[in-house]
């Protein structure tokens, strides 16, 4: 079963003359263990798909699905808890908080869901150390690399119970060693079962994917089969 | 150079001959990411090749993202496509009896 599911979702802003549709008829659905990308060019409506997704937006049309439960039919607290404990977000900006350790940072959101700081800093001081950041705990944002922070940012998401992901051009501002790492990183996540949605105009990015998804002036236009092995390579007479 | 032809070809959606050279092109950059996936086993020769590749094929998908783009701002509309002309029918022409 989908743990994300995206049913005949449109987003329009304004009205009359100055209406935009952002989104018209997206249909998506992502399982548990899966990493879908998302690819388009800026305005094509990446970013929005992606808002409507995590629940931070509503969709004017559609319907979206997150662990089997609509979120039409949810209240703002019930999808303010939905976001706490069970989506994690990653942004090309890290949007770490500037006044927190990372640790602190990484420990948040399990703080704001009710559990005890010196528990929720052990949970995160744990996920610091999966990424390899543990002699790193004790910094602030000001005091690590891009590559670091987009590591605590990555911790951040996935610390607790969480099952889906998503990250909005996650290596964006980032070098290509360090945009590597951080998919390394989104695909060890998915592969201890949480469901992954990147959305980005990098094709190399992309590539981590199981399966990549054209999305076009709002409209998804096609998608990569996924069905094909690297062994294909050696058959397909691609040249090196 | 496909696209170039495209975009003189009447009825041809130049932007669906993109796309379809994306989808292509990223599907095999998919293939060559799969073979780096598990780092651990990963020969340093092996990896540069793999780099070199996946750096090759980016930059065409580059490409055609940008010629998209000049395509959509250039409101480029594809020339209409021309039937052929029917053929003549011939007036069945009976000899008097």
């Amino acid at each position: 079963m989908s743990y994300l599911e995206l049913q005949h979702v449109s987003k329009t802003y304004g009205e009359g003359s100055s209406e935009v549709h952002a989104l018209r008829d997206i249909n998506l659905s992502v399982d548990p263990g899966a990493l879908i990308a998302v690819m388009g060019p800026s305005g094509s409506g990446k970013s929005t798909l992606l808002t409507i997704a995590g629940s931070l937006e509503d969709a004017s049309v559609g319907e979206v699905y997150v662990g089997g439960a609509a979120l039409s039919r949810m209240s703002r607290d019930a999808k303010a808890r939905l976001r706490r404990r069970s989506i994690g977000y990653v942004f090309q900006d890290f949007n770490l908080l500037p006044g927190l350790t990372a640790v602190e940072n990484v420990a948040l959101p399990l703080e704001l869901d009710g559990l005890a700081a010196r528990k929720a800093q052990l949970v995160g001081m744990a996920a610091l150390e999966e990424l390899g950041l543990a002699d790193r705990a004790s910094h602030y944002p000001d005091q690590l690399s891009g590559g670091e922070r987009q590591r605590v940012s990555i911790a951040r998401a996935v610390v607790g119970e969480r099952k889906l992901l998503l990250a909005d051009e996650p290596s964006g501002a980032l070098d290509s060693v360090n945009g590597e790492s951080v998919m390394r990183l989104v695909l060890a996540a998915c592969r201890r079962g949480v469901a992954a949605v990147v959305v980005t105009h990098d094709a190399q990015l992309a590539s981590w994917a199981d399966r990549v998804l054209f999305i076009r002036d709002g409209q998804m236009v096609d998608q990569t089969s996924g069905s094909a092995g690297a062994e294909s390579l050696l058959t397909s007479g691609t040249p090196l | 150079m496909k696209v170039l032809v495209a975009i003189r070809v009447p009825g041809v959606d130049v932007r669906e001959v993109i796309q379809t050279h994306r989808r292509y092109l990223v599907e095999l950059m998919q293939q060559w990411t799969h073979l780096k996936e598990d780092e651990a086993r990963f020969d340093l020769s092996f990896a540069l090749v793999v780099d070199a590749e996946l750096y090759r094929l980016d930059s065409v998908v580059r490409w055609l993202d940008a010629a998209d783009g000049r395509l959509k701002r250039a409101k480029f509309e594809p020339p209409p496509a021309i039937s052929p002309p029917l053929p003549k029918i011939r007036k069945r022409v009976e000899a008097p009896r």
